[in-house]
């Protein structure tokens, strides 16, 4: 073929400039595209080795804000548990101090009166506390659907059974304590021991020392309660932090795949449009002239 | 020789070089017309006679030119070449095509995706166990669960519509293959004509090499020459034109999967390649690979989710297996949303050795008195020693709910474990449907936000421990969300190799175009200089004549007058 070999037609010239150019425009319009959305994976195809971290970020992320929520609502239920225990056991205490002195007093019945009334207004003011709510349910309820734990008697009328919230992937916490188990079980319950320590107060003071002996028993589980409680409460506080944390990494690792770099595109969104407006003019200069400009 | 030779060679020198020009206003003519080859006159001289006569001898000179050929350039190999090229890249540009449109469809990685939509549908399920009471978590659990099956819904009908508009498609090109071979067989027929006859073809074969690289293109089919300039297009060994014969095609969608027959045989066509190949792909392979990869995401989600909100099971301890004392333990049981039958087994001893079997007979006769024989089936296991569990499966396509009859204890000791909802009721599935078209939530779920089983028959009135397990759920490694992300990257590795193996084929296609447009395309500075050359030519040829005839004037008028 020999010189056919260097031969450029002008269909050739024309065709391969114009793919060029368009080449060059679309590369522009990607970048452009990038820049406006502030995205460099915008659809699977853009980086299929990227998507699936992308995606179990976003989904994890998601999770995360759910789990977040969830230690919200499990440290309002543990906050009042705890609280509602502290004040359980500061009344207890000065219940312990009651029948102390109760049983060192004088007979003297106007006094014994009064020790027994002050415990009755203890064990009221228990109840009251037993019966405190977080977002409208008892929180030493269980899953009962009533307003209270215990009625004005002191009759446990929860349903015990386990509320649990999930703070972390597999990882439940049991934010609740049933009644029963703080204040043990019915009829065997610290308001039946009240009760009865009033009475023995006013009728039989012989009997104070058997009760006294299970008050305190009852008192260490309440406090043994707490313990548990604070436990859980400090799981829970050191899960929301931990959480946070992940949300925070998880956030960075996805805007390091997903979002671009503005700097760096902005450089290149200049640089290509440079490389296009100069393949315009190379394409109009190489386009126009033939041999039929230059003869006569 | 004679006197007037002279005369007659300058004019085969003026008839040359102007068939010359003439070529070369024809190549420049027809610079920018698709398809055209350049020609070039192929001049020869004229010589001596080959064989002079017997014991003759020639003194003379040659005779002039004669125009031997108007050749046409055009490289018989490349054009093969050319066509197999161009018909796979029509295939994968197609292929690559199919691909962007179903990435298109499932809208990922945004907001609208399923992915965020089954990660929304989850996070309601922990709002649901955080706040058992509160009708509105479970309102929105029942939106979101709509919205995900809708969505769902959406993109197999969207996959649906993508199918058939890629049918309508094949069959707009199948008309185009039936009428490029028809007219290729009308111009086969002329060509031949004209060759026997000795006129000139080279523009009629120009159009038909068009044309043939057209049907290659759209049928994936081969070029073939043939005797006296014909060519013929063979698909995949069977001939679509062969001479002057055409055979034409058909689309054919009464089958399962849509298939190209041919018209006088109604066999199948093998088209594997060409823009009908790559449509023929993505109609019968890659859209529906990815309808059953979407079909088995809904299907394990219904698997998963389903047992765990609507299965009826019950697990009894070791301890509570006898019931000796108990009279009679009853529950309620409903079937296919009719009315409430009441169920009752007399309590008895089941924590011995047989105590399994005696329960689930036991079980088993009373629910076929409460809802008639071969409705339901009861499972018991375990027992003697260890915990026992019970399970009733409703047979076929029937549907049970079950709850409590009143403070009976049957309820809560038989079907422990069973969900239920604030209604009380357990046994309701969430979801139904077999695939990602008909997937939808339950009937009795739709604006029923009671119906949401958030807790199990025993574990009291606000119990949300069932709820906490379903939300779980997005967490299986092999769950409805893994399988959408391996899904969504398939689509993208798939979709990004269409992409550039498409974008390889069209670099290595335009090579092949060049080099094409290189040998057969109108360059319009040679043109020009070629115009020069033959006009110059004429010019001598001109002055040549006036030479000779000056010669024979002198010759005839100025000697011996």
């Amino acid at each position: 073929m020999g010189l056919s070999d260097f031969r450029v037609p002008n269909q050739m010239l024309v065709r391969n400039s114009l793919s060029s150019l368009q080449t060059s425009f679309a590369r522009l319009a990607d970048l452009q595209d990038q820049a406006a959305s502030g995205k460099k994976l915008r659809k699977p195809s853009d980086a299929p080795a990227d998507i699936v971290p992308a995606m179990r970020l976003h989904s994890g992320l998601n999770r995360n804000d759910q789990y977040q929520r969830n230690i919200e609502d499990a440290n309002g239920w543990l906050g009042a548990a705890d609280n509602a225990l502290s004040n359980t056991v500061d009344q207890l205490h000065r219940v312990r101090d009651l029948v102390v002195a109760a049983r060192n007093a004088s007979s003297d019945t106007a006094a014994r009166q009064a020790f027994a009334s002050e415990i009755d207004s203890l064990r009221d003011s228990i109840i009251g506390i037993a019966n405190s709510q977080y977002a409208g349910r008892p929180i030493f309820g269980g899953t009962s659907s009533g307003a209270v734990a215990y009625d004005s008697t002191g009759n446990y009328v929860g349903f015990s059974a386990p509320i649990e919230r999930t703070i972390a992937p597999g990882q439940r916490v049991q934010v609740n304590v049933n009644g029963e188990e703080v204040f043990g079980t019915t009829g065997a319950d610290i308001f039946t021991t009240l009760a009865q320590v009033s009475a023995a107060i006013q009728s039989n003071p012989s009997g104070l020392d058997a009760l006294a002996a299970t008050l305190e028993t009852q008192i260490n589980t309440v406090e043994v309660s707490q313990g548990t409680v604070g436990s859980r409460f400090k799981r829970v506080d050191d899960m929301k932090s931990q959480n946070t944390a992940d949300s925070l990494t998880m956030r960075t690792s996805l805007t390091g795949i997903e979002d671009i770099d503005l700097a760096e595109i902005m450089v290149s969104l200049n640089a290509q449009q440079v490389a296009y407006e100069a393949a315009l003019t190379a394409t109009a200069k190489a386009i126009t002239p033939s041999l039929v400009d230059f003869l006569r | 020789v004679s006197d007037f030779a002279g005369l007659r060679l300058a004019l085969t020198a003026l008839d040359a070089q102007r068939r010359g020009v003439e070529v070369s206003a024809q190549n420049v003519a027809n610079a920018n017309t698709e398809g055209y080859s350049r020609q070039r006159v192929d001049l020869e001289s004229i010589g001596s006679p080959a064989v002079p006569a017997f014991w003759s001898r020639f003194e003379g000179h040659g005779g002039g030119v004669k125009v031997a050929d108007v050749e046409r350039f055009r490289d018989a190999f490349m054009e093969i070449r050319a066509a197999l090229e161009h018909g796979s890249m029509a295939s994968l540009s197609q292929n690559a095509t199919s691909m962007q449109a179903l990435e298109r469809l499932f809208n990922e990685p945004t907001d609208l995706g399923v992915a965020k939509q089954l990660s929304d549908f989850w996070g309601a399920w922990d709002d649901v166990a955080n706040h058992p009471e509160d009708a509105a978590a479970r309102n929105q659990l029942l939106q979101r669960a709509e919205t995900l099956a809708r969505t769902i819904n959406a993109i197999s009908s969207q996959m649906t519509q993508l199918q058939a508009d890629t049918t309508a498609e094949l069959r707009g090109t199948v008309v185009e293959i039936n009428a490029l071979s028809s007219q290729i067989a009308d111009l086969n027929r002329t060509i031949k004509a004209n060759t026997i006859a000795g006129i000139p073809v080279n523009e009629l074969l120009d159009k038909r090499d068009l044309l043939a690289n057209r049907l290659a293109e759209v049928s994936g089919g081969t070029v073939r020459s043939f005797e006296y300039n014909q060519a013929n297009v063979v698909l995949n060994g069977t001939a679509l034109v062969s001479s002057n014969n055409s055979y034409s095609l058909e689309v054919d969608t009464s089958g399962p999967s849509v298939a190209i027959r041919w018209a006088d045989t109604s066999a199948i066509a093998s088209v594997t390649s060409g823009k009908a190949g790559g449509q023929l792909t993505a109609i019968n392979t890659t859209i529906p690979a990815y309808r059953s990869r979407l079909d088995s995401v809904v299907t394990t989600l219904r698997d998963d989710l389903n047992p765990l909100h609507g299965g009826i099971t019950g697990s009894i301890a070791s301890a509570a297996q006898n019931q000796a004392t108990s009279g009679n333990l009853q529950f309620q049981m409903a079937l296919n949303g009719g009315s409430n039958a009441t169920v009752t087994v007399a309590g008895a001893d089941w924590s011995g050795a047989g105590g399994a079997a005696a329960l689930q007979t036991a079980l088993q006769n009373a629910i076929n008195t409460a809802i008639g024989a071969g409705n339901a089936t009861v499972a018991v296991a375990g027992g003697n020693g260890s915990e026992m569990t019970v399970s009733i499966t409703p047979t076929g396509t029937n549907a049970l709910t079950v709850q409590a009859s009143g403070t009976n204890a049957g309820f809560g000791l038989f079907m422990s474990t069973t969900a239920v909802g604030a209604d009380g009721v357990g046994g309701r599935a969430f979801f139904t449907g077999t695939d990602a078209a008909s997937f939808a939530l339950a009937a009795h779920m739709i604006g029923n936000p009671n119906a949401v089983a958030a807790g199990v028959a025993n574990g009291g009135p606000l119990d949300s421990s069932r709820a906490l397990d379903i939300a779980e759920l997005a967490q299986t490694e092999d769950g409805s969300d893994a399988l959408y992300r391996q899904l969504i990257v398939q689509l993208g590795v798939d979709t990004s190799t269409a992409v550039s193996r498409d974008q390889i084929q069209s670099k290595a296609t335009k090579a092949l175009d060049d080099a094409r447009a290189q040998y057969s395309g109108v360059s319009l500075d040679e043109e020009m200089t070629n115009l020069v050359m033959y006009q110059h030519a004429y010019d001598a040829a001109a002055r040549f004549l006036s030479a000779v005839d000056e010669m024979l004037d002198t010759l005839i008028n100025r000697t011996a007058v």
